[in-house]
């Protein structure tokens, strides 16, 4: 059940971060054509587009750690005996659920702190796109509750950049 | 606990002004006082509104663009309206004595809880515009352009000379401005030569657009934790480092023009009639934008009386 | 300070937390550094700030393009032509490895991608051809290198955020390091084929063939000529031409037939998991730089440097030795983060040309993707070629001492970087 919800839900928000990345290109695209065909893009154009990008990386967080895709060094961890071995699982499970929780918290306060603020080109409250935040740091929370204190997913290929 | 003293820019005297009026505060008072002052260039303390947000917050003086002093006091923004001042000693008793600045002081105290604008300090002089292929010396040659715009007061005010504005970052100006992505843009003399504008650019346009400044900010907690003394030996040394520095963007400005000319731009100085038609095109869009900000009709009214161009109103 | 974050770091990277689980762990002791009160506010304000950057958004761009050219058929084509082209000498496959990441270089932005992609392919061919595994993983890795030397490079991009340098300069700069890299490790695969008595594999390829084969590429070498042209000969910017490439080989592999609904979906799925996992590093790592800031770190740093600021050679190759040694442990996206904004001013003092720092600080940092005990780049040779990681650590010194020495060569002869530039600007 548990498990089940927190499959559903990894696909949902990488689903929702995959449209925004195309979204994005999409929208780079509009901003070039834009420039060449009416002579100017509008000035919330980088803007929009930079908050999209946010979005979708923020977003993803916690899909992308239930996918154990998340930059990580795993060979100790497997060379060690059992017993420290889950130690140490339990350890990386219940650091990670603390500091997402507390991130969640701090950006959420956050939010409310930077709402004087306007954005200059798109002139909404700042405290709109900062909302990314504890949503993005939100889901990592839930997801990694959800998930208990299981090995992480190995991954398959590390990325870089 | 040393305070810390954060702004954009190099930490180099000759090119960064504010990096100079920084020093020679720091020199004054550390001198007089047992405060101690850390500099911190290069924007190491976070981005303008990051800034902000932490004078506010915690012990810290930051010197301020628009972009971090506007979204408290949006008023600010009269001071920026295009071709106000004629000369930089309009701007500056503007700023000393007139009764708009006093008010928009007044309004950041109260909405900060008691941190201060404690100087205007000034940057590079007037901002000039800069373009391609086309030399600009009256309104009517902005007509189909191109120009880079970085908020919606300077779209409206190339709209209103019948130019269109687009958004481009600074890193990538030198290159838009190269390849014909915008044909034209505006910064002071300064900015033109760290950009290497001059390379990609034929014309400067000497139109006064804007006078270029920042705004030495002070949190509020610290200010009250100073002794009378040490507060008064502060206000003494923001005044005495602004009047340096002052005088030193005014020596270098036209080093600065002199260097752009004799570097590959064609330096323009339009006439008084020139001057005018400018203002008479260019500000009432720019007053119309400020109408569309949350500024009440008395700062506008205060800043034109304090410059003697109440009529410019209606 | 600095000793006691580093510590908790780099206990939290080897017991596989993360990178940035432990960044923000070593964030949370950052902030017992310069006051706990501070950390309500400054963790998510530089968290947000680090990632709310223009340059950026090229990043998801251009990883988006190398996925949709591996799912769309345009990778195999060039490492046809690649084959063709070298394939007949020697140790063949090696040079076919080495040209391939070269054109690699000219779409791709990452290393790492590169390492994936020709890993897979090569790595079986060139252990069949005589090669020893490690070799064949290495040389993957090392040629992988080239990949953010040449542009596009996100490292570049990340630099000229950082400096105000400009991107397109970087660009041009990068162009002759990197193929003098290529040069480097193909001149090391003579040796070692020779070494290994690797034997001829196939035969010289007529000129119709080479025709053929780079006929059939042409789709894929038109999309690095969209990025470099674009940017010098005036289209657009360089984030806006990752967008164009995008749609230039979706819009190819779409009515060529090479790309369907299901594998663009895959494309964009991927590039979501890639970006959420790099812009979370630089997002977290942004906070450890202003701790480091806030408490004049750099400082320090520049003093270190300081006895060395009479002589740029000198002082590029100090900042090489402190990069170098931070990259063996630092994630490479925020080794560089944290390193130019120390490294900058004095350079500056020194007067080194700043593309010329830029391109020595992206080859650092390229070259810490290859050194153990933490470099992405190993790992995923290692994965791919199916290469003990033990014995790859020790078999990837010689590619590293190679890069090494295209690098000091680079540091000695400026002109190198900042002769293109010149002339193209
Ligand atoms: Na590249
Ligand atoms: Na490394």
């Amino acid at each position: 059940m548990l498990a089940a919800l927190q499959k559903w839900l990894a696909r949902l928000t990488l689903g929702v971060s995959s449209l925004l990345v195309a979204w994005v290109t999409g929208f780079i695209l509009y901003g070039v054509g834009a420039r060449y065909f009416f002579g100017s893009s509008p000035i919330w154009f980088d803007e929009l587009a930079r908050y999209s990008i946010i979005g979708a990386a923020m977003i993803g967080v916690g899909a992308v750690w239930v996918e154990g895709a998340h930059m990580r060094v795993s060979i100790l961890e497997k060379r060690v005996a059992p017993p420290l071995r889950r130690v140490i699982i339990t350890y990386q499970w219940v650091l990670t659920v603390a500091l997402a929780g507390a991130m969640t918290w701090f950006s959420y306060e956050y939010v409310g702190k930077v709402g004087f603020f306007k954005t200059p080109g798109l002139q909404i409250s700042r405290s709109w796109p900062v909302a990314i935040m504890p949503l993005g740091f939100g889901l990592l929370f839930l997801l990694a509750l959800l998930n208990g204190p299981k090995a992480m997913r190995d991954q398959v290929v590390e990325g870089d950049q | 606990d040393p305070i810390k003293l954060g702004y954009n820019g190099a930490p180099d005297a000759k090119k960064n002004a504010v990096h100079y009026f920084a020093e020679t505060l720091e020199k004054i008072v550390e001198e007089k006082t047992d405060i101690e002052i850390e500099l911190f260039p290069n924007s190491q303390l976070g981005s303008e509104q990051e800034r902000m947000e932490n004078t506010l917050a915690s012990p810290m003086l930051n010197v301020a663009s628009f972009a971090g002093l506007s979204p408290v006091v949006p008023e600010s923004f009269v001071s920026n309206t295009p071709f106000m001042f004629g000369s930089p000693e309009e701007a500056r008793s503007f700023f000393d004595e007139g009764k708009y600045w006093g008010m928009v002081e007044a309004a950041f105290a109260e909405r900060t809880g008691g941190s201060e604008i404690l100087a205007v300090v000034e940057e590079g002089g007037f901002l000039a515009f800069t373009s391609t292929d086309k030399a600009i010396h009256t309104p009517a040659d902005f007509d189909g352009m191109k120009f880079r715009a970085m908020d919606p007061s300077q779209v409206a005010l190339y709209e209103a000379m019948g130019a269109s504005g687009t958004p481009i970052p600074w890193t990538e100006v030198y290159s838009a401005l190269q390849t014909g992505v915008v044909e034209g843009q505006m910064n002071p003399p300064l900015y033109i030569i760290l950009g290497s504008l001059n390379e990609v650019q034929k014309y400067m346009t000497r139109a006064n657009v804007q006078y270029s400044m920042q705004f030495l900010v002070g949190n509020g907690e610290w200010l009250a934790s100073l002794s009378d003394e040490d507060r008064a030996v502060l206000e003494a040394a923001v005044v005495e480092a602004n009047n340096k520095t002052r005088a030193k963007v005014q020596a270098t400005v036209e080093e600065r023009v002199t260097w752009l000319a004799e570097n590959g731009m064609e330096v323009i100085t339009p006439t008084a009639d020139q001057l005018a038609e400018f203002q008479k095109i260019g500000q009432p869009s720019f007053i119309n934008w400020l109408g569309t900000q949350s500024i009440d009709k008395s700062f506008i009214e205060a800043a034109f009386a304090d410059l003697g161009k109440s009529d410019l109103l209606k | 300070m600095i000793t006691v974050m580093l510590l908790v770091m780099l206990i939290h990277v080897l017991i596989g937390m993360p990178l940035f689980i432990s960044l923000m762990v070593t964030a949370v002791v950052g902030f017992g550094f310069v006051g706990f009160d501070q950390m309500s506010r400054i963790f998510p304000q530089q968290t947000f700030g680090g990632i709310d950057v223009f340059s950026l958004m090229a990043i998801p761009l251009f990883i988006l393009a190398g996925n949709l050219m591996n799912n769309g058929n345009m990778t195999p084509r060039l490492l046809q032509l690649a084959d063709r082209l070298v394939g007949h000498l020697r140790g063949g496959l090696g040079h076919v490895n080495v040209v391939a990441s070269v054109f690699f270089a000219g779409i791709n932005g990452s290393a790492v991608a590169d390492t994936s992609a020709l890993g897979t392919l090569l790595v079986p061919g060139m252990r069949k051809a005589g090669f020893p595994g490690h070799y064949a993983a290495g040389l993957t890795a090392a040629s992988s290198l080239i990949g953010p030397i040449i542009p596009p490079s996100i490292f570049m991009i990340l630099y000229a955020s950082q400096t105000g340098t400009s991107v397109g300069s970087l660009f041009l700069g990068g162009i002759l390091p990197g193929l003098a890299l290529g040069l480097a490790f193909i001149a090391m695969n003579v040796i070692y084929a020779r070494i290994y008595g690797v034997e001829k594999q196939a035969k010289r390829a007529r000129l119709r063939e080479i025709a053929c084969a780079a006929y059939r590429a042409l789709p894929a070498l038109v999309a690095p000529i969209i990025i470099v042209a674009g940017i010098v000969f005036g289209v657009v910017t360089p984030t806006e031409s990752g967008a164009l490439t995008v749609a230039y080989v979706a819009i190819w592999g779409v009515v060529s037939g090479n790309l369907n609904l299901r594998s663009l979906w895959a494309s964009l799925r991927d590039t979501a998991v890639l970006t959420s996992a790099v812009f979370v590093i630089i997002a977290i790592s942004s906070v450890i730089s202003w701790q480091l800031a806030f408490a004049d770190a750099p400082e320090a740093f520049a003093e270190l440097l300081a006895p060395f600021a009479h002589s740029p050679t000198l002082t590029l190759i100090a900042i090489s030795l402190v990069t170098f040694v931070t990259g063996m442990f630092m994630e490479e996206v925020s080794a560089l983060m944290l390193l130019t904004p120390i490294f900058l001013p004095v350079a500056q003092v020194t007067g080194i040309d700043p593309v010329h720092l830029g391109i020595v600080i992206t080859l650092n940092i390229t070259i810490a993707l290859i050194t153990p005990p933490m470099g992405a780049c190993i790992f995923v040779a290692s994965a791919v070629g199916k290469v003990d990681i033990a014995r790859l650590f020790v078999a990837i010194w010689p590619f590293i001492a190679v890069a090494l020495s295209v690098l000091m060569i680079i540091i000695l002869v400026p002109g190198l970087t900042t002769w293109l530039p010149s002339i193209l600007k």
